[in-house]
């Protein structure tokens, strides 16, 4: 399944190999943890188990930052 | 449970008498809780920990050193919701996009709570990082902290500020800490205060979110709708605190709560053993501006000299 996901102020177009990709799927693409990172879809932050549609807004924010 | 299941209701709701749906869950406090009530525990928990380590008086005219982060923004939104007189202060670093992006971020917050916020550009003051990166032989991270600190500072006081508050939070205190304790470097513990008093010509510093995490406080920003720099600071890609943090993370998902264990743990316990042991320096006024410094002429100065030189070479 293809899903357009907003990381980092970017637009990335990633083909997942099944059809049913979780929220924890796309943290788990970018290398994040739940444990500083969330995902957002259609303004909603959703479960970690929550299953993604490909026409949903859909965006991952990471709160880990250094410096 | 570690995450939030799907039909768990906000237990502050529930404290209440009715019943509403949580949006997140908060592993460290096992706390399930909607957006609203999330909100109002944020600003609550900042109102306690500026309360116990008393840190800012209603009296205080307090600055903000906002960066256009998610930290800066919610700090400053808090302390202006919870009634103090605070201000924010943006450097404008010159680090191309990243600076133009998070400066009008910045200004952008300041009128929606309709605060002053003042901006002092680098390349006016001395030269913009990536020119001082080039310039000298040092990390970028490291000539950019001392750089924030000393026109921090400098301004607060310059612009009639008492109280300097950054929005450093739980990840940032704990990473820091975590690095202090492999080397057991007690000079750096014994100042580990989330405040530190006016002396020797510094304001007094204050860290109001030393208690929240990052994912906590980026959810503030996200539930309250403020819009911040996302992306990170060029120069900060692969810091060696991203990899701390990452790896106390790992062990926060395991056993949550032990970041905040680590760290309260710390102040209660071991810093009161420790605070007199700080090598105090007899701090100086620097020749030529003024400022704290260590020897008779402070370390940004002493850049300018340098920088002067080099034109003039």
């Amino acid at each position: 399944m293809e899903l357009k996901i907003l990381f980092r102020s970017k637009e990335h177009v990633i083909d997942f190999p099944s059809d049913i990709v979780k929220a924890k799927d796309v943290l788990k693409h970018f290398d994040l943890s739940p444990e500083y990172a969330f995902v957002i879809v259609d303004g909603k932050v959703v479960p970690e188990d929550e299953n993604l549609k490909p026409n949903s807004k859909i965006k991952v924010v990471s709160a880990i930052s250094g410096g | 449970m570690n995450v939030l299941k799907r039909g768990s209701l906000c237990l502050i709701c529930k404290t209440k008498g009715s019943k509403k749906e949580a949006d997140i869950y908060l592993p460290a406090h096992r706390l399930p809780i909607c957006k609203e009530h999330y909100i109002d525990w944020v600003v609550k928990r900042v109102e306690e920990t500026i309360k116990e380590f008393r840190m800012i008086k209603k009296s205080d005219k307090v600055l903000v050193a906002v960066s256009g982060g998610k930290d800066s923004l919610a700090l400053w939104d808090i302390l202006v919701k919870l009634g103090y007189e605070a201000d924010g202060f943006y450097i404008n670093l010159g680090i191309d996009e990243y600076s133009e992006d998070s400066k009008e971020l910045a200004i952008k917050f300041a009128k929606e709570i309709n605060r002053t916020l003042h901006i002092t550009f680098l390349k006016d003051e001395l030269l913009p990082i990536p020119k001082l990166k080039e310039r000298f032989n040092k990390p970028t991270c490291s000539v950019c902290g001392t750089v924030k600190r000393y026109y921090m500072n400098k301004k607060a006081k310059e612009l009639g500020y008492n109280v300097l508050a950054t929005g450093h939070n739980l990840d940032d205190e704990v990473a820091v800490l975590f690095k202090n304790v492999l080397t057991w470097d007690i000079n750096y513990l014994s100042r580990q205060y989330p405040v530190l008093e006016e002396e020797d010509g510094f304001v007094r510093k204050v860290k109001p979110l030393c208690r929240l995490s990052e994912k906590e406080v980026a959810l503030y920003s996200f539930f309250r709708g403020i819009e911040y720099i996302e992306y990170e600071c060029p120069f900060a890609e692969g810091a060696s605190t991203i990899e701390t943090k990452k790896f106390i993370s790992a062990l926060e998902e395991k056993s949550p709560g032990i970041k905040l264990q680590f760290y309260n743990s710390f102040l209660k316990r071991a810093y009161p053993l420790i605070e007199d042991k700080n090598q105090k320096v007899m701090l100086k006024s620097c020749k030529i501006c003024g400022e704290p410094s260590a020897n008779d002429i402070c370390s940004v100065c002493n850049m300018k000299i340098k920088i002067g030189d080099s034109i003039k070479g």
